[in-house]
């Protein structure tokens, strides 16, 4: 409890830095202006700036990062309400009941409930946050190798939330990133190991350049497969943004409220991600409302709920990332990448090594939200006109900044080969099913996975059964055997309904498409 | 399922060390390979299962990321793309960050099929001369020298 009360004590002092304001600033800014721009998601506003990051010190950093991610949650909204184009997964259900208010001339209305419901269920999440990355950071502490190996084992299979639909691609994904991890020296015995006779590839692979190539530079290349501007579609909207009054959003406590302990606690497990937060706070807010016919033809309430929701998940993702060194999504996967440039070793040791970062994300949590607050309304309406902006510039702009970026860091052509690399790579994942988070998050976590378990059967005379039987690494590896057991059944599941689906007689809509017939 | 057999392959040519534990620096590798091989090998006989139910060759879309409907599609573009960022790179020592980011800018601007001179032109002058204040002005950041670089150098002073 100390700890927490520090913690917030520290990251409200760390606001009164002007270095740390003005970042908070602009990276709410940036975040709102990547999440306004349909197809430009926070993997992209945070791997574009990520590089920048390097020559920051690193609390302002860390929050500089945080509000990106929370300023992108905050701007994807936008472009979910006026063109019905979700900016994230998690912002479908807001696209849903947000353009139907906007074919009714309520563009104000939900627009004011994005605001209101953002800010509100990211200050909620706050001491949500604090109250749970303490402990877990604490018990981390008397682990030794077979703990932290059980640990890695439950952020790998966490995975099944960044698999897609198919969980074997998704595993191979994942397998895939391990491996690549795997080159260079090898961490029990230094034996050189993949480097293929390759000077550059004797320390290993650059993992800044390998993870944004594999979640960046992929996704901005599938987006560059079609040169199209966002009028060629034809989705027209109104864009009347009078603001609803304070009257109107104080009726919406009820499911922002929800949707905040909803989203925050869901996000916090491993597992888990925004998007089943959303939906699980959606379904909520739908059971206990007093006009459930409304949802998904323009229910402000749902409105409410999906944003709340999505802004807390940040705060709770944010527990199982630092608190366990596992990440939650791909927003986490740039995070603590960028961690990795300003020298912190990703881990469950994390916290405990470097506790100035809690203070500098709650300053990064705190902060953004007081800046949605002063200034979100104003910035909503700016950003109404830049969805509108030609994404046949932006596109090959963001790949341009990325790779300088890259550059940057070392001045090496051989990262920015990397990283194109990794992007051709990751290209042809996203193509065929195959995730490329799960890809990032295996070759963040591989090195840990493999050392830690090499070490821990050392710790033990190589005796296995005493490794598993130790009890937190037992109670860990149920939990993975459980995840596992979840994904698996789930997508059974998923994999029956599609099949009922397609043999149902075909139609114009249903007719399902083999993304290899496109090249 | 063939990186899955390379991968085991390759593991064997890896000597173990003074230090050994019960796996080795190529037990994990093979395990792993092996994971690879077995998954893939899975997922091709679900693939040729599928097609042999298929109705018209067809084959369901398992997972993967469309297009847009109703718009051109280029396949190629994704390789301009890529050749335009690794011509930079190549390109970025010899001419300059400034020379090199405007026409690597100005040719992934025409790959997609822009024409306007504002666009194509303006916006990659801008774009190369903001980025070249951000990482060498503001941040301090050393980067490749040309002779427009130099000539810019002479009136911006370092702002960092």
């Amino acid at each position: 409890m100390e700890l927490a009360l520090n913690s917030l004590t520290h990251g409200l002092l760390t606001l009164g830095d002007p270095m740390v304001i003005t970042f908070l600033i602009v990276g709410v800014l940036w975040g709102a202006v990547c999440g306004a721009l349909p197809g430009v998601g926070s993997g992209l506003a945070l791997g574009v700036v990520l590089p920048l990051t390097f020559g920051m010190d690193a609390i302002p950093a860390v929050a500089f990062l945080v509000a990106i991610s929370i300023g992108v949650q905050f701007g994807n909204g936008i472009p979910a309400i006026l063109l019905g184009v979700p900016g994230t997964p998690g912002s479908f259900l807001t696209a849903i009941d947000g353009y139907a208010m906007t074919r009714r001339g309520k563009t104000g209305q939900a627009l004011g409930t994005m605001w209101f419901a953002g800010f509100t269920g990211q200050l909620i999440s706050i001491p949500f946050f604090v109250l749970l990355v303490v402990p877990l950071s604490s018990i981390t502490y008397t682990f030794l190798s077979p703990e932290l190996f059980a640990l890695y084992c439950l952020g790998l299979c966490a995975l099944v939330s960044l698999t897609g639909e198919s969980m074997f691609k998704g595993l191979a994904a994942a397998a895939f990133g391990v491996l690549l991890a795997m080159i260079g020296p090898d961490p029990v015995s230094a034996i050189a190991r993949f480097d293929f006779g390759l000077r550059e590839l004797r320390p290993g692979l650059a993992t800044v350049p390998a993870v944004l190539g594999l979640v960046t530079i992929s996704e901005l290349i599938r987006n560059m497969r079609q040169a199209y501007d966002w009028d060629d579609l034809k989705r027209n909207g109104k864009s009347d943004a009078r603001f609803p009054g304070f009257r109107y959003l104080v009726k919406l406590t009820r499911p922002v409220v929800s949707g905040s302990l909803i989203g925050t606690l869901i996000g916090a497990i491993p597992g888990m991600s925004g998007t089943g937060a959303v939906v699980m706070a959606y379904q909520q807010a739908k059971l206990t409302s007093k006009t459930p016919e409304k949802f998904g033809r323009g229910s402000e309430e749902g409105i409410a709920a999906n944003e709340s929701a999505g802004n807390a998940s940040q705060a709770g993702e944010l527990v199982p990332t630092l608190g366990l060194g596992l990440p939650a999504s791909d927003t986490m996967v740039l995070l603590l990448g960028a961690l990795l440039l300003q020298g912190f070793v990703p881990g469950p040791m994390l916290l405990q090594a470097s506790p100035e970062l809690l203070y500098a994300t709650v300053a990064g949590l705190l902060g953004a939200s007081l800046v949605i607050i002063a200034i979100g309304w104003l910035v909503q309406t700016v950003l109404l006109r830049l969805v509108r902006l030609d994404r046949r510039i932006v596109f090959p702009l963001a790949f341009l900044l990325t790779l300088i970026g890259v550059y940057s860091l070392r001045r090496s052509v051989f990262d920015v080969l990397v990283l194109l690399t990794c992007g051709l790579v990751g290209y042809y994942m996203l193509r065929y099913g195959y995730s490329t988070p799960a890809a990032a998050v295996g070759l963040l976590l591989g090195a840990g996975f493999e050392s830690n378990l090499r070490q821990g059967l050392l710790l033990v005379n190589s005796d296995l059964v005493a490794f598993v039987s130790r009890p937190w690494t037992a109670a860990i590896l149920s939990v993975c055997v459980l995840l596992l057991v979840y994904g698996v059944v789930s997508n059974i599941s998923v994999a029956r309904k599609v099949r009922a689906r397609s043999e149902l007689p075909a139609t114009a809509e249903g007719e399902i498409r083999d993304p290899q017939e496109h090249s | 399922m063939l990186l899955g057999l390379t991968v085991v392959r390759l593991a064997q040519d890896v000597r173990r060390g003074v230090l050994e534990d019960p796996i080795g620096p190529d037990g994990f590798a093979e395990v792993l390979g092996g994971f690879l091989a077995v998954v893939g090998a899975l997922l091709v006989i679900r693939r040729l299962v599928w097609w042999r139910r298929s109705v018209n060759g067809r084959v369901y879309a398992d997972g993967g990321e469309g297009d847009e409907p109703g718009l051109p599609v280029s396949a190629i573009r994704p390789f301009v793309m890529l050749a335009v960022g690794l011509a930079w790179a190549l390109m970025l020592p010899r001419i300059g960050f400034i020379t090199a980011t405007w026409v690597a800018c100005c040719a992934a601007v025409f790959a997609m099929r822009t024409r306007s001179v504002i666009k194509l032109v303006v916006v990659p002058i801008c774009f190369s001369l903001l980025t070249w204040i951000l990482f060498s002005r503001v941040s301090g950041l050393r980067l490749p020298a040309g002779p427009v670089d130099l000539f810019f150098a002479t009136f911006i002073p370092r702002l960092g």
